[in-house]
C-alpha cells in the first residue's frame, strides 16, 4: 500500500486539475464526447422506397404540426413577446443519480445560450445548462441545483391577475425528489390546486410560465411560511417536443432565475 | 490477454453506457446502482495495484462525461475508492458475494456523501435526513448489483494471484 501512495496522490491532483478546469471547456468536451456528430436526427435517405418516404413524410409532418401548435399556444399565452424556438429532447439521463438532465437537438448555431428556458405543451420543463453547436444540456425542474422565481396565486393566469396580488417564491427540488415552493407567508391565501407561474422578476425567464400546480400545503417548521408541495405542469418524464425561449439571460443577475 | 484486457474495456464502456440509457428504467425514487463504481473496486481489489488505481480514476472520467457534475469529482472519488479497496485487498476473502457487498455497502456511501457535499458546496437545495437517505439508498442498491458486475469482469480479467490446491491421497 505504501508503495502506491505517490500514485494515490498524483491521480488525485490530477482529479482535482480536472475539477477546476472551466465549467465551458468541460462541458463543451463533454456534450463533443457524447453527442460527436451534427444533428441527431438523421436526414431521410433518398434512395428508400416510396411508401417508406411517405411515412416519414408523414411522420415528419405530425411533428412540424406539434412545434406550430406548441410555439402558436406560447405565443397566444405568454404575456410578454419572446422570441422562441422549437427543438426536441433526444435523450434524458445521466449517469449520476443526483442529477437530472436532458439533451435538446439545438446548440449555439441555433442561438441557444445556458440559462435560456425550455418547456414543453405543458410548462417549464429546466434551463439550458451546458451548449455545444449543434445540442444543449438541460438542467431539468427536478434538479437540486434549479431554483425558480415563481408566483402563487388562486386564479392567477399567466403570472397576472388584476384582482389579486400573487405571492412571490422560490421553486426548488430538494435532494431532487419532488418540487417545493418556499418562502410563502403564512398569511398568503394559497390554496391546492392554485397554479405556479415564473416570475420574470430576474430577467432571465419569461413571466407567466406555468411551472406546476399546489398539490398539498402545510404551515412549515419556521410557523411563519407554508410548506407548499407542487405537481409540476410539463411531462419531465415523457416531454419530446419542446420550446426554448430565446430571451438573452441578463448580465449582472443573481444565480436564481 | 491483451483480448481479455480489451473486452474488459470494452465491457467497462458498455456499463457505462448502460448506466446512462438504463438509468430511466432502474430508476427508483430517483436513485439507481452505480455499476461504474462495482467496475472501479474490481479493479481495485483484482488488479495490479497501478493498474487498479489508473483504471479507477478511468472510470471515474468516464463516469464524469456522461454527467452534469463537475468533471473531475467522480474520478477523484473513485481514486479514493480504489485506494481504500487497495488498503483492503490482502485482508478480504474478494471471491465471495457478501465480502464484495460488505466492501460496497461502506464505499458507495462515502462517495454518495461526496456528491452531496460538492453539490451542496454548489448551493443545491439539500436536507440532511434527505440527503442521508438517498445515500443509504444508492449504496444499498449499487452494493446488491456488485457481485454481478464482480463475475462479469472476473471472467474477462485474470485474478491478481491463482491459487492452487492438491489434494494428496492419505499413504496405507
Amino acid at each position: 500500500m505504501k508503495r502506491n501512495v505517490p500514485w494515490i496522490v498524483l491521480l488525485l491532483l490530477l482529479a482535482a486539475v480536472v475539477y477546476t478546469l472551466p465549467d465551458a471547456l468541460t462541458d463543451r468536451l463533454r456534450l463533443s464526447s457524447f453527442w460527436p456528430t451534427g444533428t441527431p436526427s438523421a436526414a431521410p435517405d433518398n434512395e428508400t422506397n416510396g411508401a417508406f418516404q411517405t411515412e416519414q413524410l408523414r411522420l415528419e409532418n405530425a411533428d412540424l404540426r406539434r412545434r406550430l401548435h406548441l410555439l402558436s399556444r406560447y405565443r397566444s399565452d405568454l404575456s410578454e413577446d419572446v422570441p422562441m424556438l422549437p427543438a426536441r429532447i433526444f435523450f434524458r439521463g445521466d449517469t449520476s443519480d443526483w442529477r437530472r438532465t436532458a439533451y435538446i437537438d439545438a446548440g449555439t448555431e441555433q442561438g441557444v445560450t445556458p440559462g435560456m428556458a425550455i418547456a414543453d405543451a405543458h410548462g417549464l420543463l429546466g434551463l439550458v445548462a451546458a451548449v455545444s453547436a449543434n445540442h444543449s444540456r438541460i438542467t431539468m425542474l427536478t434538479d437540486p441545483t434549479l431554483k425558480i422565481r415563481s408566483l402563487v396565486a388562486p386564479g392567477l393566469s399567466n403570472g397576472t391577475n388584476p384582482g389579486v396580488e400573487p405571492s412571490q417564491g422560490v421553486v426548488e427540488s430538494p435532494d431532487g425528489n419532488g418540487l417545493k415552493m418556499l418562502f410563502i407567508p403564512i398569511a398568503a391565501p394559497v390554496q391546492t390546486g392554485d397554479p405556479v407561474y415564473t416570475s420574470g422578476r430576474a430577467g432571465r425567464l419569461p413571466r407567466g410560465l406555468p411551472i406546476g400546480w399546489v398539490q398539498r400545503i402545510a404551515p412549515a417548521r419556521d410557523g411563519l411560511t407554508h410548506d407548499i408541495s407542487l405537481q409540476p405542469s410539463a411531462r419531465l418524464r415523457s416531454a419530446e417536443q419542446v420550446v426554448v425561449f430565446l430571451k438573452p439571460p441578463m448580465a449582472l443577475e443573481g444565480t436564481t432565475p | 490477454m491483451i483480448r481479455r484486457r480489451v473486452l474488459a474495456v470494452v465491457a467497462i464502456v458498455l456499463l457505462a453506457g448502460i448506466q446512462l440509457i438504463g438509468s430511466r428504467f432502474t430508476d427508483r425514487f430517483g436513485v439507481y446502482p452505480d455499476t461504474l463504481l462495482c467496475a472501479a473496486l474490481f479493479l481495485s481489489v483484482r488488479v495490479a495495484p497501478t493498474a487498479g488505481l489508473a483504471g479507477a480514476w478511468g472510470i471515474g472520467l468516464l463516469k464524469g462525461l456522461g454527467s452534469a457534475m463537475p468533471l473531475g469529482l467522480d474520478a477523484f472519488l473513485f481514486t479514493l475508492a480504489a485506494a481504500a479497496g487497495l488498503a483492503v485487498r490482502d485482508k478480504m476473502f474478494d471471491r465471495h458475494p457478501v465480502s464484495q457487498f460488505l466492501l460496497t455497502l461502506p464505499l458507495a456511501f462515502g462517495i454518495n456523501m461526496g456528491y452531496a457535499l460538492a453539490l451542496a458546496a454548489d448551493g443545491a437545495s439539500l436536507t440532511v435526513a434527505g440527503c442521508a437517505g438517498r445515500c443509504l439508498f444508492s449504496a444499498v442498491s449499487t452494493a446488491l448489483v456488485a457481485p454481478l458486475i464482480f463475475a462479469l469482469l472476473s471472467k474477462l480479467l485474470p485474478s491478481r494471484s491463482t491459487e492452487l490446491r492438491i489434494r494428496v491421497p492419505a499413504e496405507g
